[in-house]
Order: structure tokens, then C-alpha cells, then sequence
């Protein structure tokens, strides 16, 4: 897009916020020159630079953006040298930033007005090659790995936390009406009150995230020398983030596994008697408590002698035994399955299926599979609608049970080498957990004790966060789809006394 | 090129501005966020189909940046695209180091960006 047009006010917004960079430059420039102890100023000045230069670029101011280049590599070179530069890099510095004012204020492509840029930037050339002749103060070049003194997690996500901490009010709500016996019916009616609200909070339309599948599975499909068109009857369905993510991820798999697998040639349909254009489907239905997502094809289906082979072939099956065709499909979502001997670009890696029905069981869903020859093959994915109404992390704990904790606790992962000394409450309570990393909740306001002993005993800190206090029992069991979780409350660890 | 949903991260609203405006031009759908703070607002009700993103922000610097645009957007699918004016070799050293999968020099301006973008959409060399 040429400068001019561009609108008047995206023009007149880049020179205020520019002539305001450049007044920021100099003043911090003043400060470097004067303070050299004050290094993080030069972070800010190279920032500062770097934005109006991509800006001048943008807008079509090239003399700026020419000007700013230079300016960088000044400052760079002043930075090499711990600022203890002279006066004629410090001349050409403030020079630079006052022509750079006044290109700003002239029109962009428009005469330089009096400025002999060249003359000025052969100038900036001198005097860089005179700073490399200088020897360095300090053998430090510019340190990518140095620290900016801007504290990050401070101003960002004030939203998502407070979402969080609501999902956390849910889950500590929960747990008083399991502790308190289920009696309370209010008690519940307010947790599915806020725990519906929180979802709602979190939603994402299921369609705006299956859409781009329309476009381009067709697309996918041609390269493999084959005709579809995708349908999706998705009704105006939101879920959560993370139920979207699982389901978009299955369909995807499915879809592509039926333009792979399913869907055959043209000349195959034609000879099948079916159009030459197959039609896939993604059907959406609500069901009670849970969404079901049909991914639906009217190839050939699933070639069960194909799969039998396989099955034998990787020691799957046992040649001499009846095998259902319930059980011959199920092969399908072994790990490392696959028919194909050719790993295609579309699918055919033998992970799909298997990594697809983990991801969904994580979030308590599952995925089935019905195929009739010559027809075609419906996947159906279940997912629990509000399955996040409990805002918890699983871990693999030890003897096969799975712990559950409120996602708002702190938590503090320990190497599996490190001593176990700190773990001991937890381990009182049969919740020491096996696995690549070891656990260990620490109580609401005792973040700075635990995270001291877990330095102490060379443990690893993955995450941290404050957690909620209740009185009563430690552990709560959550049954969720066929295994139990064990919900895991801080307020029973006593970390302070017992460890120090 | 209709519906693709670009996401715009940069902490200047002058190149998101002037992205915006020729992305538009080219039919896609443009969102935008200049901190931290509007990406996550941005990303908890919109799924983009590619983010492009400048290499530093205020908050945070490119690998972090990277890191979190992936977790958030939580597909393997959706690339993610490094947009600086860093030098072509910086920003492809920079762009491997992020995980991102392709970078766009403003070197050049942004009047190359859409039919860059609609190549990268299209799974095209970056």
C-alpha cells in the first residue's frame, strides 16, 4: 500500500506517538551518557528505536526508517562500550534523533527540506568505524540473556486470573458441600450456579474453531486426486476452551483419516455406483449432559481384512481366535495402528487415533467408531459439556490412583533424585506420587516456606499458586467416567513444624 | 482467502494499524493485540488460522512470547509466523529458536505482507 494511501489519521497518529518516542530517546539517552551504571535505559532506548523504525517502514516514512537504522547501530556501539563514548558519537546521536523529529513532521515521500541525509549518515558511518577502532572497556557485546527489569506476570492476564480464581471459589465450594456431608442443596444449586457461569465466561463457539476444516479438506483432499465437500451442523454449540481444542483436534484426525482411509477415487465411486464427489459431515448434538460430535463419510469403510492383517501382523491379534468386529475395530485406536505401509502426507502415521482418544479421555470424553462396507464410517467423540465446572490438574500418582488438584494450588514438582525429606506430609497421607516428577502441595501462605525447602532439596518448581483454605478432610474422591480421581486438599498438610 | 483468521501481535498500534488495513484489503479477518493482556482477551473468543507476531514485547521477549501464543492457541496447526525488523539472519536464528514456523522481515514493509500470508495459509514456502 503506498503511503498516501494510507487514512490521514493513521498518518497523524504514527507522528504523535513518534515525536513522543523521540523526546523518550533523548532524555534516556541524557541518562545513559550521564549514569553508564543505568544499562537497562539502553534496553529501553534500542526498543524505542527499533518500534519507530518498523513504524517508519510501515507508513512509508523511508528516510526515518534509514535515519533509525543508523541510530541503532549507534547506540549498539556506545552500549559495547559501557557508554563512556565521545562527544562526536554523542553529537551525531542527538543530531540523529532531531532530524528524525523533523522528517517526522514533513510528508512521507516528500522533499527532505534542507537535510543533507546522506552527507549526515556518512557522518554516522565515521564515527561507528571509529568506535571499532576503539578498544572495548569490558569484553561484553550485547547480551541477549540479560534480564529486562520489567517484571512480567505483573500487568498481563488480569482477566484470565480472576477467572481463575473463580473456577478456584467453584472447587473449594464443592468440596464444603462434599464435606459437609452433600446435605446442603443450596450450597450445591450456588456451586452449579458459579460453575455454569464460569463456563459460560470460558466459552468458545465450536463452530468458529471447526470452520476452517470447510476450506480446507477439499483442499487436502485434491492433492490426493479425490473430490469432497464438508458439512457441518454444529447449531450454535460453545464449550470450553479446552473441550474445543480436543474436539478440534479429533475431527481433524477423523476428517483426515476419511479422505485418506475412507474416501475413495472418483473412478472407484463411480464404479460403486455413488457420485464422484463424496460428502463428509460434522454433526453436533447435545445430549444431556454431554455433546456428541459425529464425523460422518460415505466412502468405502473400514477394510476389515486389511486390519486383520495388521492386527497379526503386529502380534495384535491371535491368528487362531475369533475376533469380533467390535474388537477388530478397536484395533484402530491401538498405539502405532496403521494399514498404511506408506506413511502418507495426510495421515497414516499411526498416532492419530490412539493420541486422539487420550486427549479426549483426559477431559473424561471418548471417541467411537462404527464402519459399514461399501457405505462409509461415522467417529463419534463424547465429551461432558461442562467438564470443567472443577478446575483441577491430574497427575499420575502412585498404585494406579490419579490425583486431582484444584488447579489453583500451589504446587511444587520435586526430582526424582532429590530427597524426599519435604514430601513427608503428603506421603503421610499415602499421596507421595511416583512418576517423572514428584509432588508437593503447599499450604495457602506457606509458598515462601515451601518454595525455601524445596530449593533446599534440589527440586524443580514447575508451577505455583495460591491456594484456597478449608478446614476438614484432606482428600475428596471424584469419580469421573470410569476411574477415580483423587481430589486433593492442602489443608490437612501441616508442611511448616514438621519439616524445619 | 475469505473467513482465514490472522491475529496481529505487535506492540505498536501503528504497524497493526497499517497490517490490519492491507490484510483487510486482501479478505482476510484481522484481529489484533498490542499487549499481553488483549491477546488473551483476544484468544479466549477467537481461534485464529495463523498469528503473526513481532519478536518483543514490553512484557515479554520473543521465546516467551512464542511459548505463550502456543500454548493459548493450543493447535500444532497454526503456525506461527515471527514479524521484526531484525536482519533476515538474526530473525532466522531467532525464528528456530522461538519454535515459530516461518518469519516475515519489515525490512521490506508491509506491502508484501498479505500475499506473504496467503502463501503461508496455503502452506506455501515461507
Amino acid at each position: 500500500m503506498q503511503p498516501n494511501a494510507l487514512p490521514p489519521e493513521l498518518i497523524s497518529r504514527f507522528r504523535a506517538v513518534s515525536l513522543e518516542r523521540i523526546e523518550r530517546i533523548e532524555a534516556a539517552w541524557a541518562t545513559a551518557i550521564q549514569e553508564p551504571d543505568k544499562r537497562h535505559v539502553s534496553q529501553e532506548i534500542l526498543r524505542d528505536l527499533h518500534t519507530l523504525k518498523g513504524d517508519a517502514k510501515a507508513v512509508g516514512f523511508a528516510e526515518v526508517n534509514r535515519l533509525t537504522h543508523r541510530l541503532e547501530d549507534l547506540v549498539v556501539a556506545a552500549q559495547e562500550h559501557g557508554f563512556h563514548v565521545p562527544d562526536d558519537l554523542d553529537l551525531v546521536v542527538t543530531m540523529g534523533l532531531r532530524f528524525a523529529a523533523v522528517l517526522m513532521r514533513k510528508k512521507a515521500g516528500g522533499a527532505l527540506g534542507g537535510i543533507d541525509l546522506d552527507g549526515f549518515i556518512r557522518q554516522v558511518d565515521e564515527v561507528l568505524a571509529e568506535m571499532q577502532r576503539m578498544p572495548r572497556p569490558r569484553a561484553r557485546t550485547i547480551d541477549e540473556d540479560v534480564p529486562l527489569p520489567l517484571d512480567p506476570g505483573v500487568t498481563d492476564q488480569l482477566a484470565v486470573e480472576t477467572l481463575h480464581k473463580l473456577a478456584a471459589v467453584a472447587t473449594s465450594m464443592w468440596l464444603e458441600w462434599r464435606a459437609g456431608g452433600r446435605r446442603s442443596s443450596r450450597l450445591r444449586r450456588a456451586f452449579d450456579e458459579l460453575s455454569a457461569q464460569v463456563t459460560r465466561l470460558r466459552a468458545v463457539p465450536l463452530g468458529a474453531r471447526l470452520r476452517r476444516h470447510v476450506h480446507g479438506l477439499p483442499e487436502l483432499a485434491r492433492e490426493l486426486g479425490k473430490h469432497v465437500a464438508l458439512e457441518l451442523e454444529l447449531g450454535d454449540v460453545q464449550v470450553a476452551p479446552a473441550v474445543a481444542d480436543a474436539i478440534d483436534t479429533a475431527v481433524m484426525h477423523a476428517l483426515r483419516n476419511a479422505v485418506d482411509h475412507g474416501v475413495e477415487r472418483p473412478e472407484l465411486r463411480r464404479l460403486a455406483g455413488k457420485p464422484a464427489m463424496a460428502r463428509l459431515s460434522v454433526i453436533c448434538q447435545p445430549l444431556g449432559d454431554e455433546l456428541l460430535v459425529h464425523i460422518e463419510d460415505d466412502g468405502q469403510g473400514v477394510d476389515r481384512e486389511r486390519v486383520r492383517c495388521r492386527g497379526l501382523e503386529l502380534g495384535l491379534l491371535d491368528g487362531a481366535a475369533e475376533c469380533s468386529d467390535e474388537q477388530l475395530l478397536s484395533l484402530l485406536f491401538m498405539p502405532g495402528f496403521s494399514t498404511r505401509r506408506v506413511v502418507s502426507e495426510v495421515s497414516g502415521r499411526g498416532m492419530g487415533l490412539d493420541a486422539v482418544r487420550t486427549g479426549l479421555s483426559r477431559l473424561g470424553g471418548r471417541i467411537s467408531l462404527a464402519s459399514t462396507p461399501g457405505h462409509g464410517t461415522t467417529v463419534t467423540i463424547v465429551v461432558p459439556r461442562q467438564w470443567n465446572a472443577l478446575d483441577v490438574r491430574r497427575l499420575d500418582g502412585t498404585g494406579g490412583v490419579v490425583l486431582a488438584l484444584p488447579a489453583c494450588w500451589d504446587v511444587v514438582e520435586q526430582d526424582r533424585a532429590a530427597p524426599t525429606r519435604v514430601l513427608d506430609p503428603l506421603e503421610r497421607l499415602g499421596l507421595g506420587t511416583g512418576g517423572p516428577g514428584t509432588l508437593l502441595v503447599v499450604r495457602s501462605g506457606a509458598l515462601e516456606l515451601g518454595l525455601r525447602l524445596a530449593a533446599q532439596a534440589g527440586m524443580l518448581v514447575r508451577a505455583a499458586r495460591v491456594c484456597p483454605t478449608a478446614d476438614d478432610h484432606p482428600c475428596e474422591v471424584l469419580r469421573a467416567e470410569g476411574e477415580e480421581l483423587l481430589l486433593v486438599r492442602p489443608d490437612g498438610l501441616e508442611l511448616g513444624g514438621e519439616v524445619t | 482467502m475469505d473467513g482465514k483468521n490472522v491475529l496481529l501481535v505487535d506492540d505498536s498500534d501503528i504497524v497493526l494499524g497499517v497490517g490490519k488495513l492491507l490484510l483487510e484489503a486482501a479478505g482476510f479477518a484481522v484481529r489484533t493485540a498490542q499487549d499481553l493482556r488483549q491477546l488473551d482477551a483476544v484468544l479466549t473468543s477467537w481461534s485464529p488460522d495463523l498469528v503473526l507476531t513481532d519478536v518483543n514485547m514490553p512484557e515479554l521477549n520473543g521465546q516467551e512470547l512464542c511459548r505463550r501464543i502456543k500454548a493459548q492457541v493450543a493447535r500444532e496447526d497454526v503456525p506461527l509466523v515471527l514479524m521484526s525488523s531484525l536482519g533476515d539472519t538474526e530473525l532466522a536464528l531467532l525464528a528456530k529458536r522461538c519454535g515459530a514456523d516461518a518469519w516475515l522481515s519489515k525490512d521490506q514493509g508491509l506491502e508484501r505482507l498479505p500475499e506473504r500470508v496467503l502463501a503461508l495459509c496455503e502452506g506455501g514456502p515461507s
